[in-house]
C-alpha cells in the first residue's frame, strides 16, 4: 500500500502520458553480447512453423549464434498451438499441442512427455487448446482437461457449458488424479506456490479466483466474484500474491495490473494503461516486468515503486515466459501484433539483454531456462 | 453441380500455399477410420478454380434470392439494431469477403481434394475434403452430418457433392447464426464487421472463440496465417480478410474490430457498438467499419422480389464511438487502492488518473488506419467487386464511382431514416 502511495504523485504530476517516469533507460537495444555471454543459460524452445505439423524441441544456448539441432520433436495437427514447460532439475519437457482437427478446438490437445532422443510420450488427452502445463515442484504436471458441452439453445444467454477438470499428471507414469471439478467454460491454471495451485474459472455466472490444494483438492476461494477479463497470471513468490492484468470496472477502455495478496484476498492496482497487453510477469525479488506503454517495450517495476523503463529490444511488447531456477535471468518473447516473435534472455542483474538464436520462419515458444 | 457441372472439369487449384494443399482428410461414411459417425460417402469430383469460385461466391453472397434451388432455402433475417435503423425482416444476403474468408479458414477453398488421410482413403480419387469430425466440403458443413444428427432441413448429399449447395448451406447456417446472436452496430447484413458475433457462432458458441480468453496473445493483433498462433475463430477470418493468399483471390480489407473490453462477458457476446478498434488488442488505435463490396445495394424486404435500388444502402453511420481513452499509464489513484476483502470488483476504486479523457473524435472517432478505407457516412467501402461473368476485377474507376453511388444512396438514407 506504501508503495502505490509513493507512485501517485509521478502520476498525478506527469499526466497520464508520462505517469511511468523513465527513471533509467539504457539504450541495450543495439548493445553488444557481454561476457555474461559466457555465464548464458540455455533455453528450452519449441518452434513450429506456422502451418506446420511438427515442433522441434531445442535447447539454444543465450547468445550463441550456433543453432543447436533438435532434442525431440512432435506431431500435431497442421497449424497447432504448442506450449510448454520444463520439468524440475532437468532436460525433460511438458509440452501441450493440439492433436484434433475438429472444428472447435477446445479439447482437443495432448499433454506429452518430450525428452532428448526419445519419441515423445503422450501422457493425457482432452487437454485444453493452447494452454501451458503447470509444473509443480514435486513434479507432477497439471492441466486443464474437459469435455464440450452442448450447443446453447438460441432462446440462451450462455456460451457453451463444458464439462471441466483441473488434473495431476504423474509425468513419468502418465498416471492421473483429478483434483477439482467446475461446470463452466473455463478453468485456468493461473499459477502455484507451495500447496495450492491458482485457478481463475469462467462461467455463465462470471468469474472467480480460486485456489486448490494439490495434495488433498480442496478449495479456498480467493476472489468470489470478478470481471472476466483477467489474463497474464504470474506468482510473486516474495510478496505471496498473485500479479495479473485486469479491466477496468467501469471503463472498457481501460486495463489495469493488479497485485492479489493470497492469504488475505487484497488486491492491489500497480498501474493502469488503455491496452490490454500490459502482460505482467512477477520476477524475485518482488519486482514485476511489464509493458505500461503498450507496445513501447519493457518496463521493470521495482518494490520501491520505480519504474524502469528497459526497451531492450525496442518498441513491442516483451513476454516474460520463465525465470532461471537461479533467478538471475528471465526468458522472454518479444513480440509485434501480427509477427513472429523473438525470443532473448535477461539478465536480472545488469538488465542487459542477450539474444536466443531460433532458425528463421518458425514460431517460437519458451518452455523455460535451465 | 448443375450450375457449375461444366466448370469442374480439368479445373486446377491455384495460388494456396503448398502445406495448405497438402492437408486433405476425407473421413467417408465407409472408411474404417470413421470414428465419428460421418453419415455420407464422399463423392469424386474436382475442385473448382480460383475462378470458378469466384463466380460461386458472387452467386451465394447474393443469397437464396439468387440460388434458387442451387442451395437451402433460407428464412428472413433481421436488419437494423434501433442504432438508428428499426429492426425489420430482410433477405438474407451474405458479404461475399466473408464467405471467402470463411472457406479460405475451413477448407482452403477446397469441395473436392485427393485424400492424404486417413490411411484407408489415401491414394484415392479426387473427392469430397471431410474432417475427421464430419465437416464437409468447402465449408465444412458439420450440422446434421453424422448419423445421430437430426435430419437437416438441407440435402446431405448436396452438401457433400455440389460446391454451390454445400456454400450455400454454409451461408444458410451462417445466416441462422446471425438471427441467434445480438447486434453489433447496427445489425447491418452489408456491413462485414457487423458478421463478428454470427462468426464466432458458425465455429460454435465456445469460450475458446472469447477474445478475453487468456489463452490467446494479448498482443496478438490481426490474426496473420503466415504466423499462426492461438485466436479466436473470428479473428481468424477477420485476418484471412485482412490477409488474401493472393492477390486473385480477394482484395485486403483490414477490418474493425469491436473492443476486447466490450466483448468478453460471461455469456453469449453481447450487443455490441460498431466496431471501431484497429486490431482485436489495440483499441487505441481506431479503423471504421466496412461495406461489402458485394451488397453495395439494399437487401429487399422481407417479401420483396427484387432489390429495391432506391432504399440505399446500409443505415447511416451510428453515432458516435468516442475517441480512445487517452493514454492511461499511471498507478491506482492517489491513494493507496487495496480493495478490502478481495470481493467484488470493489465499486470504491476510483482513478483519477486514468486518462479516460481522450480526445471525444469524430462520429467514429480516432483515426483510421485501415490501408483501404474510403469513409462515407462512417463506414468505408471494401473494394474490388467481382463482377460474375466479368473475370476481371473492378478498377479504381468503379470503385469511385460505387463510391459516388453509395454516398448518394445514404445521403437520401440519412435523411429518411428515423432518428
Amino acid at each position: 500500500m506504501r508503495r502505490i502511495g509513493l507512485l501517485a504523485p509521478f502520476a498525478l504530476a506527469f499526466g497520464v502520458s508520462a505517469a511511468v517516469p523513465p527513471e533509467h533507460t539504457p539504450d541495450t537495444s543495439n548493445a553488444p553480447p557481454s561476457q555474461q555471454q559466457a555465464t548464458a543459460p540455455s533455453v528450452a524452445l519449441l518452434l513450429t512453423p506456422p502451418q506446420g505439423e511438427t515442433t522441434e524441441l531445442v535447447f539454444q544456448q543465450a547468445g550463441s549464434n550456433v543453432s543447436s539441432p533438435a532434442a525431440a520433436t512432435l506431431t500435431h495437427v497442421r497449424g497447432g498451438t504448442v506450449k510448454g514447460a520444463l520439468l524440475p532439475q532437468g532436460r525433460t519437457v511438458v509440452a501441450i499441442a493440439d492433436v484434433e482437427a475438429a472444428r472447435d478446438p477446445s479439447w482437443g490437445a495432448a499433454l506429452f512427455r518430450l525428452e532428448e532422443g526419445r519419441e515423445p510420450t503422450r501422457l493425457a488427452d482432452r487437454v485444453y487448446t493452447s494452454t501451458r502445463p503447470l509444473v509443480l515442484a514435486d513434479g507432477r504436471v497439471l492441466v486443464q482437461r474437459g469435455r464440450a458441452g452442448d450447443e446453447p439453445s438460441a432462446e440462451s444467454d450462455s456460451l457453451r457449458i463444458d464439462e471441466i477438470t483441473i488434473d495431476a499428471v504423474d509425468s513419468t507414469s502418465g498416471s492421473i488424479t483429478t483434483l477439482h471439478a467446475y461446470s463452466g467454460y473455463l478453468a485456468f491454471l493461473a499459477g502455484a506456490l507451495d500447496r495450492e495451485a491458482f485457478v481463475y474459472r469462467v462461467g455463465p455466472n462470471g468469474a472467480d479466483l480460486v485456489a486448490i490444494d494439490v495434495t488433498t483438492g480442496a478449495l479456498r476461494t480467493l476472489v468470489s466474484s470478478l470481471l472476466p477479463f483477467a489474463r497474464d497470471f504470474s506468482v510473486d513468490a516474495q510478496n505471496r500474491a498473485l500479479v495479473f492484468t485486469q479491466r477496468d470496472q467501469r471503463s472498457s477502455q481501460i486495463w489495469a495490473v493488479e497485485r492479489l495478496d493470497l492469504a488475505t484476498g487484497t488486491r492491489t492496482r500497480l498501474l493502469t494503461g488503455p491496452r490490454m497487453a500490459l502482460v505482467p510477469h512477477a520476477l524475485p525479488g518482488g519486482r514485476v516486468a511489464l509493458n505500461p506503454e503498450g507496445e513501447r517495450g519493457l518496463t521493470i517495476f521495482s518494490p520501491n515503486g520505480r519504474f524502469t523503463s528497459l526497451r531492450p529490444l525496442g518498441d513491442g511488447v516483451d513476454v516474460v515466459r520463465d525465470v532461471s531456477p537461479d533467478g538471475k535471468w528471465a526468458a522472454l518473447l518479444h513480440t509485434l501484433p501480427g509477427q513472429l516473435p523473438r525470443a532473448f534472455v535477461l539478465s536480472l542483474d545488469s538488465q542487459q539483454p542477450l539474444p536466443v538464436h531460433v532458425k528463421e520462419g518458425v514460431r517460437v515458444e519458451i518452455a523455460g531456462v535451465l | 453441380m448443375k450450375r457449375f457441372g461444366s466448370l469442374a472439369l480439368g479445373c486446377a487449384l491455384v495460388s494456396l500455399a503448398p502445406s495448405a494443399l497438402a492437408f486433405c482428410p476425407s473421413y467417408t461414411a465407409s472408411s474404417s477410420n470413421n470414428t465419428r459417425n460421418c453419415a455420407i460417402e464422399a463423392i469424386p469430383g474436382q475442385n473448382p478454380s480460383v475462378a470458378e469460385w469466384q463466380d460461386i461466391f458472387a452467386l451465394v453472397a447474393k443469397g437464396p434470392a439468387a440460388w434458387g434451388s442451387d442451395g437451402p432455402s433460407v428464412p428472413t433475417i433481421g436488419q437494423g439494431c434501433g442504432k438508428p435503423e428499426p429492426m425489420k425482416s430482410v433477405q438474407a444476403r451474405f458479404p461475399c469477403e466473408l464467405l471467402k474468408a470463411i472457406a479460405m479458414a475451413e477448407s482452403s477453398w477446397r469441395q473436392f481434394c485427393v485424400p492424404d488421410r486417413p490411411a484407408d482413403q489415401v491414394g484415392g480419387p479426387s473427392r469430397t475434403i471431410i474432417s475427421f469430425d464430419c465437416g464437409y466440403g468447402i465449408g465444412q458443413v458439420t450440422s446434421g452430418m453424422r448419423t445421430q444428427d437430426a435430419v437437416p432441413d438441407y440435402d446431405r448429399q448436396r452438401v457433400a457433392g455440389d460446391p454451390v449447395y454445400n456454400l450455400a448451406t454454409g451461408a444458410q447456417i451462417l445466416a441462422g447464426k446471425w438471427k441467434v446472436t445480438n447486434c453489433v452496430g447496427d445489425n447491418q447484413p452489408s456491413v462485414i464487421e457487423n458478421w463478428y458475433a454470427a462468426v464466432w457462432a458458425y465455429n460454435g458458441l465456445a469460450y475458446v472463440n472469447n477474445p478475453a480468453n487468456p489463452v490467446h496473445d494479448a498482443n496478438r493483433g490481426v490474426y496473420n496465417p503466415k504466423v499462426g498462433g492461438s485466436a479466436p475463430y473470428q479473428e481468424k477470418v477477420f485476418g484471412w480478410i485482412e490477409r488474401p493468399p493472393s492477390a486473385s483471390h480477394w482484395t485486403s480489407v483490414g477490418l474493425a474490430y469491436p473492443n476486447p473490453g466490450d466483448v468478453g462477458t460471461s455469456g453469449k457476446p453481447p450487443d455490441l457498438p460498431e466496431p471501431s478498434c484497429a486490431s482485436p488488442t489495440d483499441c487505441v488505435n481506431k479503423r471504421v467499419s466496412h461495406l461489402s463490396s458485394c451488397l453495395s445495394e439494399e437487401a429487399p424486404d422481407a417479401g420483396a422480389g427484387e432489390p429495391d435500388a432506391s432504399s440505399g444502402g446500409a443505415g447511416g453511420g451510428t453515432g458516435g464511438t468516442g475517441g480512445s481513452g487517452g493514454s492511461g499509464s499511471g498507478t491506482g489513484g492517489g491513494s493507496p487502492t487495496a480493495d478490502a476483502g478481495g470481493d467484488n470488483e470493489g465499486p470504491g476504486t476510483s482513478f483519477p488518473d486514468e486518462g479516460q479523457g481522450g480526445s471525444g473524435g469524430s462520429s467514429r472517432g480516432g483515426r483510421n488506419t485501415g490501408a483501404d478505407d474510403t469513409s462515407s457516412e462512417g463506414y468505408a467501402i471494401s473494394c474490388a467487386c467481382h463482377v460474375p461473368g466479368d473475370r476481371s476485377r473492378t478498377g479504381g474507376a468503379a470503385i469511385a464511382l460505387l463510391a459516388l453511388g453509395l454516398t448518394g444512396l445514404w445521403t437520401r438514407r440519412a435523411s429518411s431514416s428515423p432518428r
